[in-house]
């Protein structure tokens, strides 16, 4: 059932195809933005105003249920006496018995509140999300005006650089924009789809796209074997494919590929038995340091690179 | 009786080589013998277009015509299968083919050729339905199961169809008339795409 699915098997809750959708009631797949982050921030009311699903009786923003919620709006009786033992001094999503989802739905409401959807996330770095220059950018006029967050001392624990990085300009060394991305025929680093025949057959050599100009410009054809040295100095011999799909000044690499490194073949190191159909060299050796403020996913998208025949 | 017919529309294929899979899958087809492939146009330029092509099984099939010992043979459904043990893997049909269907194994009895394989509609062969046999040197045989081939049963997109030639080109006027209708526009974008001229 698509999610959220409310509720025990004995609700029979059809799940919600469509998030959000206040034209059905809630049992019926309906739902509301959920009240996640308190009620109100600085004196502005956080839940929903004048907006509700179909058939609720409360016709206003309200937060997520608990047993105290209940109480107040006279609805605890609604629960069974086992439901009531088990609801007490717990919320929906701690009452093992279901109980509060149930009373909620039965009364049109969303057990996880009714709240105004948000495009300001007061605990991220930037509240609302503002452009900020890459580490490694050739772009150097934008930096100032752009430019990216102070390092970091303690960072999860690890000390993480930002500005530091920036501050020094690479551009003149690697004047090639590197990005990276997804192929159709693989998925994520790709160990598991170049490992299956029917797909490996498809992609079978790691590659470097080049726009026609950048490719005249390093002496390459379509096919000759290249270097691409990142800013950080690693480099990865790779195929290029020479192609439009990519501007000047711009090279895109597939990040799929592994068990080569720096021009070597590691081949030998899998386990017996283990070693994918096609190896290849992992996008990730040329790319960037620098990480997600939040999430400290790493960036994968954008870096420089200089470009030479191998 | 029917004519079985692929039809690929370039207006639809995304070059997801789902087909090429399938077929892989269904058919075990071993590495370098590609049954069906998809061919792209203008990669990665504006009118870029791709095209699913296996074996058009022509009404005329130049392939048989050619065959020094007559190994093609069309079934009522106006398939176009051959029979690998009268095939000597010579390779004329794959000069006369336009469409590079046949192919050739490097690894069987014929060394660097070995005996032709090319796409069977997911008919199988000459042997008995649904034998181990004809499992072994042709693949599957959905159509003797009622079933289509499996590369057009699986695309996502709907670009590519097969069955009876006549049904196939009831759907794709269907498709152009409600392109023409559409909102969008279509006939317009064809234009700015360097289509139809």
């Amino acid at each position: 059932m698509p999610w959220p699915c409310w509720g025990n098997p004995e609700m029979n809750h059809p799940g919600t195809p469509n998030l959000y959708d206040t034209s059905k009631k809630v049992a019926d797949g309906g739902l509301t933005f959920r009240a996640r982050f308190g009620v109100e921030r600085n004196g502005v009311n956080l839940l929903a105003e004048n907006s509700y699903s179909r058939g609720s009786e409360i016709k206003d923003g309200y937060p997520e249920f608990s047993d105290k919620v209940l109480k107040k709006l006279g609805w605890w009786d609604d629960l069974t006496a086992e439901e009531k033992q088990a609801a007490e001094g717990k919320n929906w999503k701690t009452d093992l018995s279901g109980g509060i989802q149930r009373v909620a739905i039965k009364h049109g409401c969303a057990p996880f509140g009714n709240a105004k959807a948000r495009a300001v996330v007061w605990t991220f770095p930037d509240p609302v999300p503002i452009h900020r220059e890459p580490l490694y950018t050739s772009r150097r006029d934008l930096v100032e005006k752009y430019p990216t967050y102070e390092d970091r001392k303690s960072f999860w624990r690890l000390p993480t650089r930002y500005g530091s990085i920036q501050a020094k300009d690479y551009s003149q060394d690697y004047p090639i924009i590197l990005t990276s991305g997804r192929l159709v025929e693989y998925e994520g680093g790709g160990d598991e789809s170049r490992s299956n025949p029917w797909l490996a057959e498809l992609q079978q050599h790691m590659f470097v796209e080049m726009n026609p100009r950048d490719a005249n410009n390093t002496g390459v054809r379509d096919g000759d074997d290249v270097w691409v040295e990142g800013a950080e100095g690693a480099r990865v011999k790779v195929r290029v494919l020479v192609t439009r799909r990519v501007d000047p000044g711009v090279a895109f690499m597939p990040f799929h590929f592994g068990g080569h490194l720096e021009g070597k073949d590691l081949r030998h190191k899998y386990p017996e038995g283990a070693d994918p159909y096609v190896l290849g060299e992992a996008a990730n050796t040329a790319m960037s340091y620098g990480y997600d403020s939040v999430t400290q996913m790493q960036e994968s998208k954008c870096s420089l690179c200089r470009i030479t025949k191998a | 009786m029917a004519r079985m017919k692929f039809y690929c529309d370039a207006e639809r294929c995304i070059e997801c080589n789902g087909c090429v899979t399938a077929c892989k899958n269904e058919n075990e087809v071993p590495w370098g013998v590609n049954r069906r492939r998809v061919v792209t146009i203008k990669d990665g330029e504006p009118g870029e277009r791709s095209l699913s092509v296996a074996c058009m099984h022509c009404s005329d099939a130049p392939c048989a015509a050619v065959c020094p010992v007559d190994c093609f043979y069309t079934t009522n459904d106006g398939i176009v299968l051959h029979d690998k043990d009268i095939c000597i893997g010579c390779g004329y049909c794959f000069y006369a083919c336009p469409f590079g269907a046949p192919q050739f194994p490097s690894d069987a009895a014929f060394a660097s050729r070995g005996k032709m394989d090319k796409c069977t509609f997911c008919a199988g062969g000459p042997q008995v339905t649904h034998s181990s046999e004809e499992y072994t040197k042709y693949g599957a045989n959905r159509v003797a199961e009622g079933k289509l081939p499996l590369c057009a049963e699986m695309c996502a997109t709907k670009a590519l169809l097969a069955g009876d030639a006549d049904v196939l080109a009831d759907i794709y006027r269907k498709r152009v008339v409600n392109r023409g209708a559409s909102v969008m526009n279509w006939g317009v974008q064809y234009k700015k795409a360097g289509i139809d001229g």
